[in-house]
């Protein structure tokens, strides 16, 4: 996503969205080339200073499953930005295939749909 | 203004018709009746964006949810928004019905919208991006129908230009 992403979240605030940022502040997949987060850029600051009303912290296991819990029971746009550590797996090779990931999502949300107007 | 409020009119109905609930939007000048219309429509979601590519994923979250949707853009957004039509768009096969407003093109008197004039075919072709023409505004309704019958079938974007002759009285 792009920065301006914020401002529109911002300015809609959907009460069930759940911005999470892992920032392990470099792009690992080539080595671990340093990001801006790295040299000082603030991605909780520019969130608050977008206007979107709840930003959380979570640098550990135990502060990010408070902030998630959180943020589902408030009804409320939250972004919570996470720093991890800069570790990957060993592949990126997944099992389920994008399409078939995609249009079993699609068909979820419809399950989703009918279990709620039922 | 010279924007054409009838042919803006005869296209928010084309859209209408087709069922579009959802409509992301830059401000642009040929637009501005559009966006208007929709932000006064209390059966339309208008999403106004910071970005044109946001709009990718507004309507891509909008399919996956089974609502229709359209994105009003300026060729030059368009431009702007090529990585998430290729990297989301084609790779999810989501349909995208995209209102191009074609600036830089014959009557163009600003210098600054030339090269995107010039550029937006070329692009919209080798992207594979089928498109209709609108200047007539006959064709509206028909053509804008086409278009969302298609992307609906295909699973894929579509390009609608508008033109200057359909969209600036002077």
């Amino acid at each position: 996503m792009n920065l301006g992403t914020l401002s529109t979240m911002a300015r809609y605030r959907p009460g069930n969205l759940l911005h999470i940022v892992f920032d392990n502040e470099s792009l690992l997949s080539v080595g671990g080339f340093p990001t801006a987060t790295a040299t000082g850029t603030d991605l909780a600051g520019i969130a608050r200073a977008s206007g979107v009303p709840s930003v959380a912290e979570a640098d550990t296991l135990e502060s990010l499953t408070r902030s998630v819990r959180e943020a589902l029971a408030s009804d409320t746009l939250t972004t919570i930005v996470s720093k991890v550590e800069a570790v990957g797996p060993k592949t990126f090779h997944m099992d389920l295939p994008l399409l078939e990931n995609r249009f079993q999502f699609k068909r979820a949300l419809e399950a989703m749909k009918q279990q709620n107007t039922v | 203004m010279p924007v054409s409020t009838t042919s803006s009119r005869l296209i928010y109905d084309a859209l209408k018709a087709c069922d579009i609930r959802i409509m992301s939007a830059l401000p642009e000048t040929w637009l501005v009746h559009l966006i208007r219309m929709a932000d006064e429509d209390p059966d339309m979601t208008l999403v106004r964006l910071a970005k044109e590519e946001e709009g990718i994923g507004i309507s891509a979250g909008a399919h996956l949810a089974g609502v229709n949707s359209a994105l009003l853009m300026q060729n030059h957004g368009f431009l702007a928004a090529i990585n998430p039509i290729v990297s989301l768009a084609f790779l999810y096969k989501i349909p995208l019905l995209m209102l191009i407003s074609y600036r830089g093109h014959f009557g163009e008197k600003d210098p600054w919208q030339t090269q995107g004039g010039a550029m937006t075919e070329p692009i919209l072709r080798a992207m594979n991006i089928p498109m209709w023409h609108l200047s007539n505004p006959a064709d509206i309704e028909r053509r804008v129908k086409d278009a969302q019958t298609l992307a609906q079938a295909a699973l894929h974007p579509v390009a609608v230009l508008l033109h200057r002759e359909l969209m600036w009285e002077e």
